[in-house]
């Protein structure tokens, strides 16, 4: 994929070359931050694609993982409302994490991220289709609009559909500003639609992480520390090994907390059916060194989500908190307008003041789909699959 | 894909062999080889055996009901029963539940007019309750499906709309099967 060379000017949708003569290709940028600090001295780094090929068919490549959030329908709404498409013909894929493009999807910024730059992009190329269209036409570009997949000549009612615009309209300049449609002519933004992967998951089509497969692959399955920080310090496979199918005992060491993404040590059971690895592990004898763990008692108990609770209403009233791994921030103050003494005044005449406590108890995420990954190994390709929230951080670790 | 096993290790295959007289499992009305291991779940069978991945791993422990599965027409967490026992019994899975026309089955037509999944994980174990459901309660109440379906979790929250398909899909199977009658 060759792009073109950035223009000094700051550049927010970008034509990609090589697909010319067989699609129109735009790339944009779904993050907004990243999109706006763009700037001549740094290339830009598309991590999204609309693409219109000469069939028509529209596809919309996202950097941002579909887990039920709606995120993969909801951006290609953004995209097909802008470029007047029909609905039907629009669908959306997944690009997968490289080296290039960090990829993560969360903070529930995803869909929001799309609208500007995904709009942008969908109306760029909109409006070289209508250019197309009218030269295709013999008319003037002013005397034509776009509706539902075409190119539509007013006057005469005669029209192009997408597909056959394609080739003219992907040699065309990249508008630079094009207009986007005002909110009350969106046909799609807006309304409830059913998700693009709605027949997939039905039919059991749809292919989860779990049910990725590739021929000869392996299954492991891991034993995980029972304490935080606890450490492998012996292993007796041997009754594992002896369980059919079983081909590997690894030993994994994590890493240490506190850190961002925090692992745990582990043993994995590597075997030709999941089933074996499972037997595998219920066959392990691990023993845990947990002189790194936490296991020092604070007031009488060990930590603990209560002791956590304590050590947060301490800080909140000013006390000290104690040092260590678990080391709690003192009390920040979220919100204050007006001075000090502005706030006791306002205080004192309030007619009714509130004086609230909010607390949330630690809550595992547990999604119905265990947490996997896949990892591809050979001589001529290496990739490493992961649960989507966090893909590149994961193919780094690997 | 399904005779993964066969084709990493020829020892399972011979191995098969030498089982005595073992009747082979049907998985959606066709036999299919003896498993490697008997004593395995059927869950595992299905999706690392047989490749039938729409039936789903949750829990391992019949908790979550993602794993739902037919035998002989019952509703079954499919991680929770052997092999073994499934001798001279009809497995069905979502892979077979709309029969062979490729057609869908009235759950399904229901669960997409209703939109009801949302990540869609858990979806396959509630269709296969539901029709195990109606095909015994056509006209189920919803303390009925409450009850029929109180084993298979939703992390999504899609309850609501389960419940509505259902109702859904009992008309829809009446429907049809006053159509076939008729035809």
């Amino acid at each position: 994929m060759t792009m073109q060379p950035a223009s000094p000017a700051r550049r927010t949708v970008l034509r990609l070359a090589a697909t010319a003569a067989v699609s129109l290709t735009l790339g944009f940028r779904l993050d907004r931050a990243a999109a706006e600090s763009n700037n001549a001295s740094t290339p830009f780094q598309p991590n999204a694609l609309l693409r219109i090929d000469t069939t028509g068919a529209v596809t919309v490549l996202i950097s941002k993982t579909e887990m039920g959030q709606g995120t993969e329908t909801g951006i290609a709404m953004i995209v097909a409302d802008e470029l007047d498409a029909d609905w039907a013909q629009v669908s959306v894929q997944t690009v997968r994490p490289d080296s290039k493009r960090f990829m993560v999807t969360g903070g529930s910024y995803s869909t929001a991220g799309a609208w500007a730059s995904g709009r942008r992009a969908a109306a760029a190329a909109r409006e070289m289709l209508q250019q197309a269209g009218a030269q295709a036409l013999g008319v003037d570009m002013a005397a034509c609009h776009t509706e539902r997949h075409a190119v539509v000549h007013g006057a005469t009612g005669r029209r192009k559909a997408y597909g056959e615009l394609v080739s003219q309209a992907a040699a065309l300049k990249v508008p630079a500003a094009p207009t986007l449609k005002p909110p009350q002519s969106f046909t799609l933004i807006g309304k409830p639609l059913p998700a693009k992967n709605l027949q997939a998951i039905v039919r059991a089509t749809a292919v989860y992480g779990l049910d990725v497969r590739v021929p000869d692959m392996l299954y492991a399955v891991i034993e995980r520390s029972p304490v935080i920080n606890g450490r492998v310090a012996r292993v007796d496979e041997t009754a594992t090994r002896a369980v059919e199918g079983v081909t590997h005992v690894v030993k994994l060491r994590g890493n240490t907390f506190p850190t961002l993404a925090y692992v745990r040590d582990g043993v994995a059971v590597v075997a030709r059916s999941t089933w074996a690895a499972m037997q595998g592990r219920a066959q392990l004898k691990v023993d845990w060194n947990e002189s790194w763990a936490d296991t020092k008692a604070r007031n009488g108990a060990l930590a603990s989500s209560s002791t956590l609770a304590q050590d947060f209403n301490r800080a909140l009233a000013g006390e000290a908190v104690p040092a260590g791994p678990d080391v709690i921030h003192p009390a920040v103050t979220a919100v204050r307008q007006g001075t000090a003494d502005s706030m006791a005044d306002a205080f004192k005449r309030a007619t009714k003041t509130l004086d609230l406590v909010y607390d949330v108890p630690l809550q595992a995420h547990v999604p119905m789909e265990p947490m996997n990954g896949g990892a591809l190994d050979t001589n001529a390709l290496r990739g490493v699959g992961a649960m989507p929230c966090a893909d590149t951080v994961a193919q780094r670790t690997a | 894909m399904g005779h993964t096993f066969a084709k990493i290790s020829p020892i399972y295959a011979i191995g098969a062999f030498h089982v005595r007289t073992p009747p082979s499992p049907c998985i959606n009305g066709v036999p299919r080889p003896y498993p490697r291991d008997a004593q395995q779940p059927l869950l595992w069978y299905l999706r690392d055996e047989l490749g039938l991945t729409g039936t789903k791993f949750g829990c391992g422990a019949a908790l979550c009901g993602a794993c739902t599965v037919h035998v002989d027409g019952q509703a079954v967490k499919s991680c929770s029963v052997t092999v073994a026992a499934l001798v001279g019994k009809q497995v069905r899975t979502i892979e077979g539940l709309a029969g062979p026309r490729n057609g869908l089955h009235a759950v399904q037509q229901a669960w997409i007019e209703g939109n009801v999944p949302q990540c869609g994980y858990c979806q396959v174990g509630q269709m296969m309750a539901a029709a195990a459901l109606i095909a015994a309660h056509p006209h189920p109440t919803d303390d009925q499906i409450d009850e029929a379906l109180r084993g298979n979790l939703c992390r999504c929250g899609t309850y609501v709309r389960i419940r509505k398909a259902v109702h859904r899909a009992a008309v829809l199977a009446q429907a049809g099967s006053v159509h076939r009658e008729q035809a």
